[in-house]
């Protein structure tokens, strides 16, 4: 007779414990692995929107509010940005590329539109133009207009129209799916730079707070080598002074701080405290069942066995029961995360990222963004996982022997 | 064969305020049957729990086939028995899951004297020399308490050890099937030269015995 073969009878023998073992190891690995795929799943969630702000930086400059709320407007907080710091930024270490752009609010008694001008490039029409729906790219010299798609379907435009913007009508060039487009700042209208700028030399509402020129802009998309980029966003916030808004991935981090925090610990923190109970409950099955048993181990020493081969195969039946609980518990939390599906987080993005101006009723609405992630098992947790159930039924084990020693003659003799 | 198979000298033990043996010396010679009789408490079991190395005692030697088993590791306690004692209890101490042949196949589970399969024909044929050739796959738990003792008989007996210590080996079963395993025990042990020490209370068996050893108020009696 070998040892597996003991260590298959004794486990079948005691088949109620064994199972209540097992399953107390399985609870413990699926709660750590499925609470760790929904805490990371909801950090992903929140952390999606980080990548489609349209840059890896966005830059701009509190401003005032105008004397009136009418026509072609900064949207507020922004200002002009001064040329200066514009130049500075461009050639700071970790800075690849900038893209200046003018984003005003056109303002009328019963509508508003965004709008943005953009330069050429990756972050600016090339990325737009990525995402064309109908019509042509837009092209830098063009004296023309693409439209969100959501805008040109809510006010019935399409391709070839015309739309007026600041009392300059432009033709509609093309219709873009900006929202998945990831790579720009969303608006309803998007304008080649020079003529945004035209357009907001010529706003009153405009030039009545700062002498807006005709190159210049009250935004910056710059792509940053994000390796660096804690280090471009300081030397921004330093070049563009005191009022700079950057919006980065770190500033979004900041602002959902408590709920990042939330879903990244309070995962950590409950898979860690189902985790204690399931080792504490191991431990107390263990320790009974060797309790039980301590008479079954005084006849193997006294039938030759050595204490460590007695060792040996308690601590061999605990690491097939953990072994099994730890398979089962990851089987079962793949199943649960197949299950469950996909997860949807909403949230408000921030107002300096908002299209929308906020005194607009729609604006909160607006303003709020879903990202649905399915659930991720994590190999990482699924290892860790999988190594702590082995090792909590295999210290079990050997906790339980450590303290249960018996003295095998006196469970043994006849008097 | 007439040496001494064990040699105890002048052992003591305590256990708390009680001292049960009190400088026991003896000789069991090799291929003997000898008794251990005395009161409830006398010590005898205790005696015969050092002769296996089950024991400690506080004072005094002991000798098994020529070795000072006092000076022995733990380990080498294990391996003397597994190799050359053998062991029947009152409670015949089968192991409840595993079937009569893999019971008897349990001492020799470390023994690399002999392959898995001689193993397992001496266990069947141990099995059969006890009567029990048809309840090889039988569990504890299935067998009445005379054949869980034959199992027990045939499982000291499977390293071939030269000493067989039983402590009270029919005590658990009633006079008629007592008798049957008590005749089966000798028949064994004198067929194969094994040295057989018996506690018991039962004088019939005493009065069988090559020698018979009474400790009384933790002394050997002559």
């Amino acid at each position: 007779m070998d040892r597996w073969r003991y260590v298959a009878r004794e486990l079948r023998h005691r088949s109620g414990r064994s199972l209540a073992t097992a399953a107390g190891i399985a609870v413990a690995v699926l709660a750590a692995v499925l609470l760790a795929a929904l805490a990371n799943s909801y950090s992903r969630a929140l952390e999606a929107p980080m990548k489609t702000v349209g840059a890896d930086v966005i830059v701009q400059l509190t401003g005032d509010i105008p004397p009136k709320l009418e026509g072609l407007v900064f949207p507020h907080p922004n200002a002009l940005l001064p040329a200066k710091a514009v130049a500075g930024i461009r050639k700071e270490p970790g800075v690849v590329s900038v893209t200046r752009a003018v984003y005003l609010w056109e303002l009328a008694p019963d509508h508003y539109q965004s709008v943005l001008g953009l330069e050429a490039g990756e972050t600016g029409l090339d990325g737009l133009n990525g995402r064309l729906l109908q019509g042509r790219p837009l092209r830098a010299g063009d004296h023309a207009a693409l439209l969100d798609s959501d805008f040109a379907g809510k006010n019935g435009l399409k391709a070839g129209d015309d739309i007026v913007v600041g009392g300059d009508r432009l033709p509609v060039a093309g219709i873009v799916d900006a929202a998945r487009g990831g790579k720009v700042v969303r608006a309803d209208v998007y304008l080649p730079l020079a003529v945004s700028q035209a357009l907001a030399a010529a706003a009153p509402q405009v030039q009545a707070l700062y002498a807006f020129g005709a190159d210049d802009a009250n935004m910056l998309l710059v792509k940053a080598d994000r390796r660096r980029m804690e280090a471009v966003v300081e030397r921004i916030k330093q070049l563009v002074g005191k009022k700079a808004i950057v919006s980065s991935e770190i500033s979004f981090r900041e602002t959902l701080e408590s709920a990042l925090f939330l879903s990244e610990r309070m995962g950590l923190v409950l898979s860690l405290v189902v985790a204690v109970f399931a080792v504490a409950f191991v431990l107390r099955a263990t320790a009974s069942a060797v309790n039980e048993r301590r008479r079954e181990m005084a006849v193997l020493q006294a039938l030759g066995w050595r204490w460590r081969d007695v060792h040996r195969q308690v601590l061999l039946e605990n690491t097939v029961l953990a072994l099994t609980g730890t398979l089962a518990g990851l089987a079962l939390a793949a199943f649960a995360a197949w299950a469950i599906g996909n997860i949807e987080v909403t949230m408000e993005m921030p107002w300096d990222l908002s299209s929308t101006p906020h005194f607009i009723p729609e604006a909160a609405v607006d303003r709020r963004q879903s990202v649905t992630v399915p659930p991720q098992l994590a190999w990482q947790v699924l290892a860790a996982a999988g190594l702590g159930g082995i090792f909590a039924g295999a210290i079990s084990a050997l906790a339980a022997l450590s303290t249960r020693r018996p003295q095998p003659w006196s469970l043994l003799r006849s008097e | 064969m007439s040496e001494s198979a064990i040699h105890v000298e002048n052992i003591r033990k305590r256990y708390g305020a009680v001292e049960v043996l009190r400088g026991v010396t003896l000789q069991v010679k090799a291929s003997s049957f000898t008794t251990v009789i005395g009161k409830s408490g006398s010590g005898k079991s205790t005696l015969l729990g050092m002769i296996g190395g089950l024991e400690q005692p506080d004072e005094g030697r002991i000798s098994v086939l020529g070795k000072d088993i006092s000076t022995l590791s733990s380990d080498q306690l294990a391996h003397l028995r597994r190799r050359s004692i053998g062991i029947v209890f009152q409670g015949f101490n089968l192991i409840p899951s595993l079937t009569a042949i893999e019971n008897v196949q349990l001492p020799a589970a470390f023994e690399d004297r002999a392959t898995a399969t001689h193993r397992r024909r001496r266990a069947e044929a141990l099995l059969g020399k006890v009567g029990l050739a048809d309840r090889f796959h039988h569990r504890p738990a299935a067998l009445s308490g005379g054949e869980q003792q034959r199992v027990a008989i045939a499982r000291a007996l499977i390293n071939e050890p030269a000493i067989l210590l039983a402590d009270e080996p029919t005590g658990n079963l009633d006079e008629a099937t007592g008798a049957a395993v008590l005749d089966l025990l000798l028949g064994l042990c004198r067929d194969t030269g094994v040295t057989l020490v018996a506690v018991t209370h039962d004088p019939d068996i005493a009065a069988t015995a090559d020698r018979v050893i009474e400790i009384k108020d933790g002394r050997y009696q002559v």
